[in-house]
């Protein structure tokens, strides 16, 4: 039994102020939460000096930081019918068990519900002698990591490819679609011997017909998702009336890589989050070997709802294959990623949890908007951000709105983390894991949704980096296509026409479309120049006409689209620069061709983005411009 | 249930018009417009190139394009019309007013002769299948400021112009609602609102100019159709004794638009101005619409009536009348619809098929009929004035039009070309009456017979073998 009250003994000890005692009681009785959590995540005690208390106030022995006893000891025959992600989110690791005594350590040694599911998993009798030691969340962590180390890298690079080898891109492409892709080419070839003029026609009218398809299926997305801007998946109300005390934890994962600069912005912005901290569990998920990261992380100090989550040295180094590794160690309801330099809007993990209260069970994540700090930096960051715009106000909700897969965005995806671990994560040889497993959750039976919330981000300011960041993007997009059409038809049959149209003509189409731009525009500019009628006899009048439509109409569509795109956040002041569009879509031309070309000669290398390098402060106060209200 | 009712109300409407539209063409009464782009569509995939702006002859091109991609001439007009239809009465369903005279402005909308003879106008009838949904969805916006409604009503708006270059009129009354439109006064915020506006509606002409441009080598081409159109302007005409413009058929259109409009309270002190406004801003390009396009065989009334009434359905859920008004609504409702009918007595049906119906289309049809029964060979003919028999026909494979290379060499020497030549005895309107005038006049053409011949309509057959024949 508890001899006293943990606070007052704090307080005794002096290792808490009266003030901070009081303000960590009034939040307690807010959210409903234990107070070593409280006063932990607020930085008020240090981890292993509330332990301390919690073992002299219960009588139960705490470990005190010294793993590796227990680590020698550790029944790996017992501990493989554990998983490393349920021991993670108990906070209970069973360290051998004999004939009539079970050690255990445990964070909460009176959580009588972990203690009894423990001893259910090992067949034990409920009765069972049990000696428990006290260990931080920590000192968990540490332990399941060792333990179950290679356990979890191997399934973090291969646990899709075992579970689902059809839906894991380690293959780039499959012998049928290589046979496909060579009878195709065999058939042009043979085309372009006998008849040049037949063949260039026909292939020439098919790419401006899937033009027009996929510029109109935009315009109408766009259309849709425009409709009732109001309307909002979470209301205001709904957040006031949110009870804390219900808020479940939440897992958010920060994979960071060579960014040591940005982590005390990172760090900072996550204890801004309007959820309560003793409920944050926070994954810094570092590479091994990236110490000068490491070391800016402890040099921040982080409360002790962060943990640093090392990821073994393997190939490959990507960032879904540390969100995989991250996973297992996740202990929330829901579980969501932000990028190092991300500024979520503060309320978004509440209104993550509100929506998924207010949905149907299929749902599997909510995608919050992605949007730009550094907006009116220069050209880049205008178009970019009018990019974005577009995309995750307008576009992403038509195909929400019309139920069409979705592909996520790089961050900002709130999960609930039972169905994404059923899903099997992400895949760590795809580089753009986010919009694969949009589809994979489509294809799965599940929905995505679509949050009132946004994540601030920084925008490439550099021509270079765009193109590096934008490659591989259209790299993992060209991986998605092909992963998920090694088999067409029962990718039809699984998903329907319209799941079906959406991966050929929004994921391939964006790919093949950004490739095969570059060849039609010059052309168009050859003719323009030299007015030469030697292309006539290759357009047959229809497809001219179609091709003309494409020029004006479809040109002018994505331009006019990316002028409204400016009012929802707005940003009035960019509009006039979509005129500048072509530019960027020459860009985008470059950044593609760089992507196929590395899916052939290095397909899952991670063509890392560079952050960091905006003049605009993290609060957005450079060049004048509004600064999103965080 | 909700979708079963729209179904069944668009099916009777539809079934209405259907055979309102069949008898019509019966009775010889077919539109001018209908007939022409019919007849220019289906040479559409035999020509290409610079030819295909020719065929149209500088209009606007989306009339031809709908008339392409639809099956038949007949149905497109039917289908939009009741399309219209069937939405005004959707959103009647939605207004506050009372049921009477919800009844008499459906009645008025469907009966009237207004409403039927509008069908004719091919153009304006396109124009307004973009304009409405358009007007309606400023309306929209103006009520909820939800900028996807702005955004299709400028898309809509570009495409109406692309209809019906009249609707150009429309721009400036847009531009007096601006102020209406925003919401704050940012200059940023202003500068994007008025490029969303008039965007597409520009974007539009220039894409057109750009096509004349490409095609034709003169970017602004298709002003000789505008220009053409204006030149026929003859104001004298207003105040012509024997013209149906005179003023006792303009008041009740006046009477009715007014007695609707003023003695309108609307919904909010917010919209008040906004409405009243728009209803009367929106009224005003008509009178210019009417007073310079179409004039010489237009009756300004008639069309006039229509938009009135349409314009009233768009307005109806917004306003909420009291009982005089509404009693004074359905009064003037119920003069136009006994108005309209009394109007087609007074006429003649001639005098109105003068201006609104293709005059001696039966002619026409038989000659098409006549040509389809000769055995095969090549005609030779100018379809700027023979184009209701390409309409009526159903072989052309072996026309020679304009837009054929070998059509100048064949109308220097007709008879190593053609196999029959049909022409309009006109020379003002047909290129071959008028190169072989001399002939013509006389019904005579040298080395053919005449073969057939009615309402200055003359068909020829070649009477001597010719080496081109091998």
């Amino acid at each position: 039994m508890p001899k006293a009250r943990i606070g007052d003994m704090l307080l005794a000890e002096g290792l808490i102020s009266q003030e901070k005692l009081e303000e960590a009681l009034e939040h307690q009785q807010r959210t409903g939460s234990p107070l070593g959590q409280i006063i932990t995540s607020f930085g008020y005690v240090k981890r292993f000096e509330f332990y301390n208390m919690l073992a002299r106030q219960t009588g139960f022995e705490y470990i005190d930081n010294r793993l590796e006893p227990y680590i020698d000891m550790v029944d790996r025959e017992l501990i493989v019918l554990f998983s490393p992600d349920e021991l993670s989110t108990r906070l209970i690791f069973p360290v051998k068990a004999d004939d009539n005594r079970l050690l255990l350590l445990a964070s909460n040694p009176f959580d009588r519900e972990s203690i009894d599911y423990v001893k259910e998993r090992l067949n034990l009798p409920i009765d069972m002698k049990t000696e428990i030691k006290i260990a931080t969340e920590l000192d968990i962590t540490k332990i399941v990591d060792i333990v179950f180390k290679e356990n979890i890298t191997q399934n973090s690079i291969m646990g899709l490819y075992y579970r689902r080898p059809e839906e894991s891109a380690i293959q780039v492409i499959t012998r049928g679609q290589i046979l496909f892709l060579f009878t195709v080419a065999s058939i042009c070839l043979l085309g372009l011997y006998y008849n040049p003029t037949i063949t260039i026609t026909i292939l020439m009218s098919s790419v401006n017909v899937f033009f027009q398809i996929s510029v109109l299926f935009k315009l109408f997305l766009s259309l849709v998702g425009a409709k009732n801007e109001s309307e909002v998946v979470v209301e205001e109300e709904e957040l006031r009336s949110l009870d804390v005390k219900s808020l479940p934890v939440y897992s958010v994962l920060v994979p960071v890589y060579k960014e040591p600069e940005v982590v005390p912005h990172l760090i900072k912005a996550l204890i801004n989050l309007d959820y309560p901290q003793e409920k944050l569990d926070i994954l810094l998920l570092l590479e091994e070997g990236d110490s000068e990261t490491l070391l800016a992380a402890k040099h921040a100090a982080p409360p002790a709802n962060f943990r640093f989550i090392v990821i073994p040295n393997s190939q490959p180094k990507t960032k879904p294959k540390a969100c995989n590794y991250g996973l297992a160690f996740a202990r929330g309801k829901y579980l969501t990623i932000y990028d190092a330099e991300d500024l979520p809007e503060p309320d978004q993990l509440k209104k993550a949890v509100v929506a998924f209260r207010n949905s149907p069970p299929d749902y599997v994540c909510y995608q919050a908007a992605l949007n730009y700090f550094n907006r009116t930096e220069n050209v880049l960051t205008r178009l970019f951000t009018l990019e974005y715009s577009y995309w995750f106000d307008y576009m992403l909700k038509g195909l929400n709105r019309l139920r069409l897969p979705i592909p996520l965005g790089g961050t900002s995806n709130h999960f609930d983390t039972e169905k994404l671990r059923a899903l099997g994560g992400w895949d760590p040889f795809n580089v753009t894991e986010d919009a694969d497993l949009g589809i994979r959750a489509y294809s799965n039976g599940y929905r995505i949704g679509i949050l009132n919330s946004t994540t601030y981000e920084e925008a490439n300011t550099s021509v270079r980096n765009w193109i590096r960041q934008r490659s591989r993007w259209q790299k993992g997009y060209a991986q998605t296509f092909l992963v998920h059409n090694r088999n067409p038809l029962k990718f039809l049959r699984t998903v329907g026409l319209k799941g079906f149209f959406t991966l050929q003509f929004f994921i391939g189409g964006s790919v093949f479309s950004a490739a095969m731009s570059p060849i039609f525009w010059g052309l168009y500019v050859f003719w323009f120049i030299t007015r030469t009628t030697s292309l006539d006899e290759y357009s047959p009048p229809l497809f001219l006409y179609i091709g003309l439509f494409n020029l004006l109409a479809g040109n002018f569509c994505m331009i006019y689209l990316n002028m409204l795109s400016v009012f929802r956040r707005q940003y009035y002041d960019i509009q006039w620069f979509s005129f500048l569009n072509p530019l960027y879509w020459l860009l985008l031309s470059i950044a593609t061709w760089k992507g196929l070309w590395q899916l052939i000669v290095n397909p899952f290398y991670w063509e890392k983005t560079v952050h960091g390098l905006t003049k605009s402060t993290h609060d957005g106060s450079k060049n004048g411009e509004s600064a999103p209200q965080l | 249930m909700k979708q079963i009712k729209s179904v069944t109300l668009f099916l009777a409407i539809y079934g209405y018009h259907f055979l309102v539209f069949r008898v019509l063409p019966v009775r010889g009464w077919y539109s001018v417009d209908w007939l022409f782009l019919s007849a220019k569509a289906s040479l559409i995939p035999t020509v290409e190139g610079p030819q295909i702006l020719q065929l149209n002859g500088g209009r606007p091109p989306i009339p031809l394009l709908l008339e392409f991609l639809t099956p038949s001439f007949m149905e497109t007009p039917l289908l939009i019309y009741s399309g219209i239809v069937f939405y005004l009465l959707s959103r009647l369903s939605r207004s506050r007013i009372s049921v009477p005279l919800k009844w008499l402005y459906a009645l008025t909308l469907v009966f009237s002769l207004p409403s039927i003879a509008v069908w004719f106008q091919t153009y304006w009838l396109l124009a307004f299948l973009f304009v409405l949904p358009a007007i309606s969805l400023l309306i929209r916006y103006l009520n909820k400021f939800e900028v996807h409604d702005l955004f299709l009503f400028s898309i809509l708006y570009g495409l109406s112009i692309l209809t019906d270059y009249c609707t150009i009129v429309l721009l400036p009354s847009f531009l007096v609602l601006l102020p209406f439109m925003l919401r704050e006064k940012e200059k940023n915020y202003i500068i994007a609102v008025i490029g969303i506006v008039i965007l597409p509606a520009l974007m539009a002409l220039a894409s057109w100019m750009y096509l004349n441009w490409l095609l034709l080598g003169n970017s602004l081409s298709f002003l000789k159709y505008v220009r053409d159109r204006m030149t026929e302007l003859a104001f004298a005409k207003i105040s012509g004794s024997g013209s149906i413009l005179q003023w006792d058929y303009i008041l009740p259109f006046v009477l009715l638009h007014l007695g609707i409009l003023l003695n309108t309270r609307f919904r909010d002190i917010h919209g008040k101005y906004i409405f009243t406004s728009l209803s009367i801003i929106s009224v005003i390009p008509y009178y210019m619409l009417y007073l310079l396009d179409y004039f010489d065989y237009q009756s300004i009334s008639i069309y006039a009536l229509t938009s009135s009434i349409w314009f009233i359905g768009l307005l109806l859920p917004y306003v909420k009348l009291t009982k005089f008004n509404q009693t004074v609504a359905g009064m003037l409702l119920f003069a136009l619809l006994i108005w309209s009918w009394s109007y087609l007595y007074r006429h003649p049906r001639e005098e109105l098929a003068e201006q609104i119906v293709f005059p001696k289309a039966e002619s026409y049809y038989e000659l098409a009929v006549e040509l389809d029964r000769l055995p095969k060979g090549s005609l030779l003919m100018d379809d700027k004035s023979m184009y209701p028999v390409l309409s009526f026909r159903h072989k052309k494979d072996s026309d020679i039009l304009p837009y054929d290379d070998e059509y100048n060499l064949a109308l220097n020497r007709p008879f190593l070309y053609a196999d029959y030549i049909a022409l309009l005895k006109n020379p003002e309107r047909d290129q071959l009456a008028f190169t072989y005038w001399s002939d013509i006049e006389s019904n005579r053409l040298q080395d053919y017979k005449l073969l057939w011949s009615k309402d200055n309509l003359l068909l020829f057959k070649r009477t001597v073998s010719n080496e081109a024949d091998n």
